[in-house]
């Protein structure tokens, strides 16, 4: 089996994981930490194929879903920017014990980018890869405040537009996000002028703000950038993926 | 409320048992099908949490990806139907449950359709916009919609709708798997003679459904059987965008789930 699905146990319930081995000896571990909300969703299918693209290049990858998200335990509300830190931490302890002496990578994507950089802090990982990575959360937030907005005045989705009800200002785009997640997510800054540029790679469709120089960029085309903006499910393309790992097998590790 | 648990389902695909005993569960379990592409927690987690609800009310569920779609990679040449069929029979074997009910939302609504027509061990279909015919009352709903709005707004409608029609000629009809019209009366017949019990519930996000009369148009009298219920919720949006919606689509199945199939 080249997916092994498995539970984490963290403080609050379990995890649900997916750990993709490869079948060559291991040579460096990635835990993969998702976007939250309705990129979750949109994203899993593209995340779930570029971790079998990475296992057929020597990586052993693990995805998870964070406390409250996914399959995992917890209920809506209990995710937090702080639960995702700590559901981050189990799963990176897993990933060393089933992936032995090798070096661990934190993949975060978008809002994720947080809680790999955490253990990026922390030497928890020894590199981090950020894919289009969210910096300010505060920005974000009202992004996708607007967003919701417009979903619910969308003739698509109701007959008659939605008035912004003091209800849906708990929900991040059909999602629940109590007061402790808004809170944080606004208080959320992401400085990568301050990390060692020779372990950060980002994936972009251009260089974020305050990139070191030394850092690895590896530019997205649309085919892997586009999921972010767009909420209609399709079938992914496989070769994009394929490409990308093997660019990242070559560049954005060097053992 | 027991923990949810892992079953293998051969190859790559795998799914999540959710209060599980079948001893104890009567042998029924809710397999709940992928809506469309989204893999099985289901738009906005609806899957997990409509899972863990029916837990506690003593009732297995089941969450999976088909071959392709969410975590199993591989796609498969076999026919999605056999595939599924294939599943329960995991079920079966690995947890003794050998009742059940199937369906889900869209997509997930006509492959239960199939299923239950294709197998006996299915004992109820969930159906979220599922099949319905643009008859009659559709039209009739259509031009009440019209007049409802100001003269200014009529060719702004028309507009859209000729805009619409062009960009795709495909109807609801050919573009989801639904057998030729008419033929669903003979198969509810079937199914409600077989004693299966039909939940149906349609959506303002159905464009296809603008009037709750469309339903007995479309299913003819086996419609108004006891074990049929049928819903209209035009005010909710295709995947229940409003955490609102979706808390009350919980509790909706969840009941429905225990009238019909709580041990």
């Amino acid at each position: 089996m080249t997916a092994e699905p498995l539970w984490i146990s963290v403080a609050g319930g379990r995890l649900f994981g997916v750990l993709h081995m490869p079948d060559v000896p291991v040579r460096a571990g990635i835990v993969l930490c998702a976007p939250f909300f309705h990129e979750l969703v949109r994203s899993q299918r593209l995340f779930a194929l570029l971790a079998d693209a990475l296992r057929g290049h020597g990586f052993a990858v693990l995805r998870f879903d964070y406390l409250g998200t996914g399959d995992s335990e917890g209920s809506d509300e209990s995710f937090t920017l702080l639960g995702a830190a700590r559901s981050t931490a189990a799963a990176v302890d897993l990933l060393g014990q089933r992936a032995g002496q090798v070096p661990l990578i934190g993949l975060g994507i978008r809002a994720g980018a947080h809680p790999a950089a955490e253990m990026f802090k922390q030497g928890e990982v020894e590199r981090l890869w950020l894919w289009q990575p969210i910096l300010r959360g505060r920005d974000y937030l009202e992004q996708l405040r607007e967003r919701a907005h417009v979903e619910r005045q969308s003739s698509e989705r109701y007959a008659h537009p939605l008035p912004d009800l003091a209800e849906d200002m708990d929900t991040v785009m059909g999602f629940p996000c109590g007061a402790a997640l808004r809170d944080e997510l606004g208080h959320a800054e992401l400085a990568l002028d301050g990390m060692d540029a020779t372990r950060l790679t980002v994936l972009d469709v251009s260089a974020p703000e305050g990139l070191p120089a030394l850092s690895t960029m590896l530019v997205l085309d649309e085919s892997l950038a586009a999921w972010a903006d767009q909420l209609d499910m399709a079938r992914v393309a496989v070769a994009p993926i394929k490409a990308l790992a093997a660019r990242l097998a070559e560049t954005g590790f060097r053992a | 409320m027991s923990q949810e648990a892992i079953v293998q389902l051969g190859g790559d695909r795998f799914g999540l048992l959710s209060g599980g005993d079948a001893s104890v569960q009567g042998g029924t379990c809710l397999l709940l099908l992928n809506a469309g592409f989204i893999h099985r927690s289901g738009p906005f987690r609806l899957h997990v949490r409509l899972a863990r609800r029916l837990a506690q009310a003593g009732i297995a569920s089941f969450r999976f990806d088909a071959p392709g779609i969410g975590d199993a990679l591989a796609r498969s040449d076999r026919p999605l139907l056999e595939t599924m069929r294939a599943d329960m029979d995991a079920l079966e074997q690995q947890h003794g449950f050998r009742r059940f009910v199937v369906g889900g939302l869209c997509s997930a609504a006509d492959l239960g359709w199939q299923l239950a027509l294709a197998d006996p061990r299915v004992v109820g279909v969930l159906s979220i916009d599922g099949l319905a015919r643009t008859g009659w009352w559709y039209r009739w709903a259509r031009l009440r919609r019209l007049l409802a709005k100001p003269p200014a707004a009529w060719m702004q409608s028309l507009k859209r709708h000729s805009r619409r029609r062009a960009a795709s000629s495909m109807s609801a009809a050919e573009l989801r798997d639904w057998p030729e019209p008419g033929v669903e009366r003979g198969q509810i017949k079937a199914l409600v003679e077989r004693g299966v019990a039909l939940m149906f519930l349609f959506t303002g996000g159905a464009g296809y459904f603008l009037h709750p009369r469309q339903f007995g148009e479309t299913y003819g009298a086996a419609s108004k059987a006891e074990s049929v219920q049928f819903d209209h919720w035009p005010q909710c949006d295709h995947t229940f965008f409003k955490e609102t919606d979706r808390r009350k689509l919980i509790e909706h199945l969840a009941q429905w789930m225990t009238r019909r199939f709580a041990p």
